[in-house]
């Protein structure tokens, strides 16, 4: 089975550098034309299926793909970004200054921490695996999946399908509206690519 | 500071699926149009320093590259692919048949298990990521270093970054010519990008 997974566009937030979580926040005009330049990239790849966090930002990003194909969009809250609990809406400088002791014990173990009033990229890592696997058993092995989700979201299951501590997932960047593939058979996954933005390029455009 | 490692374009033995290790294999035809490739979509990009492997399918590569930047190529033999020892120019076939105990044994742990009279993944690891550290030492951080090497050499590097076990280096992909990007900051070593070849398929006129 071949399963892109595609991060949403930019939205106000990630402009601003805050922290979203579950915030149900939209694109912004960046982010609408992210999700535009996906959707012409992957416009002739073959897509059986499309899924989506049910988070805005996602599932308007795969409205933008599923306009190429004739394809119904499956929302899935197993594929949410990670819930940042207190974090929501403020900064990093924001996060250190009012919880420091929480913010020191992210940095030392920012897989495991638990974020004030959220989820730990561990548990997140967990339900998200879970969601997929679910997708995995719905569909035939040969199948092609699209899988529109968040940056933190796909950095945790590479950590999974690499078997990295999970304390690592720092050590990876995903971009707004970036490509990340992976080959699965016989319940091992094999990374094609992981955060292939070629498409931002703008002699890539069309 | 940005480090691109690139892997080189396809030689006959890619093609022929055989084990080259050291061998001196040069480019074919598709493996020039594939350094081609990467070189043009490079050729804005403004690049500091050019490193190479010393084995001439990377340095050929390179050349390329070099082409479209005022700078000269620095080999470094630190760089080359992993050691197949009595392995080389061998199929997978072949050695299947002919070394039927250590070939068990490398497919159980094909990070730690050495290719027979040759170097394992673990020490091409090692080595790599010496001669990695001193081209971050020599470069300042604003800069974009270059580095042209081999399959195994980039995800055994990789590997060390992530901290994956060695022996899942083969689920790393790593196509000819494709570019995987490290970015180096105070806070260490990340993974920007893995194996974008999205150059090379356009350049056979296909969809990307």
């Amino acid at each position: 089975m071949y399963i892109v997974f595609v991060r949403h566009g930019e939205t106000a937030y990630n402009a601003s550098g805050r922290y979203q979580g579950h915030t149900q926040i939209s694109l912004n005009e960046r982010g609408f034309a992210q999700a535009t330049i996906v959707a012409q990239r992957l416009r002739h790849s073959r897509i059986d299926a499309l899924y989506s966090s049910d988070l805005l930002r996602a599932v308007q990003t795969a409205e933008a793909i599923a306009a190429h194909h004739s394809l119904h969009i499956h929302q899935h809250s197993g594929f949410r970004e990670i819930d940042v609990g207190l974090w929501e809406h403020l900064t990093v400088s924001e996060i250190a200054s009012q919880y420091p002791q929480h913010y020191a014990t992210y940095k030392q173990t920012p897989g495991h921490a638990v974020y004030t009033g959220g989820e730990s990229y561990a548990l997140m890592q967990l339900r998200a695996m879970d969601a997929l696997m679910q997708v995995i058993a719905q569909h035939p092995t040969d199948s092609s999946i699209c899988i529109v989700c968040h940056g933190g979201t796909i950095r945790a299951m590479i950590c999974a399908f690499l078997h990295i501590d999970i304390n690592y997932y720092p050590h990876m960047w995903i971009d707004n509206c970036a490509i990340t593939s992976v080959h699965y058979q016989n319940g091992v996954f094999r990374i094609g690519t992981i955060n292939d933005n070629a498409h931002a390029e703008a002699d890539w455009r069309e | 500071m940005d480090i691109l490692l690139i892997r080189h374009g396809e030689t006959h033995y890619n093609t022929e699926h055989r084990i080259y290790g050291h061998a001196q294999i040069p480019l074919n035809e598709r493996g020039k149009l594939q350094a081609q490739a990467v070189a043009n979509r490079l050729k804005d990009t403004p690049i500091d320093a050019i490193y190479s492997s010393d084995l001439v399918r990377a340095y050929a590569t390179a050349q390329s590259i070099a082409a479209h930047h005022p700078l000269v190529v620095n080999t470094d033999a630190g760089f080359r692919e992993v050691d197949v020892g009595r392995w080389e120019h061998l199929t997978e076939a072949d050695v299947a048949r002919t070394f039927a105990t250590e070939y068990a044994d490398f497919r159980t742990r094909p990070g730690e298990a050495p290719y027979l009279g040759g170097e394992s993944f673990q020490q091409v690891q090692k080595r790599a990521w010496h001669v990695l550290e001193r081209c971050i030492q020599t470069h300042a951080d604003a800069q974009t270093i270059c580095i042209v090497c081999h399959a195994g050499t980039i995800s055994a590097l990789i590997c060390g970054i992530l901290q994956v076990n060695i022996n899942h280096h083969p689920r790393l992909r790593i196509d000819n010519c494709a570019i995987s990007r490290l970015t180096v900051t105070s806070e260490g070593i990340h993974l920007a990008t893995l194996n974008d070849n999205t150059h090379v398929i356009k350049s056979r006129g296909e969809m990307v």
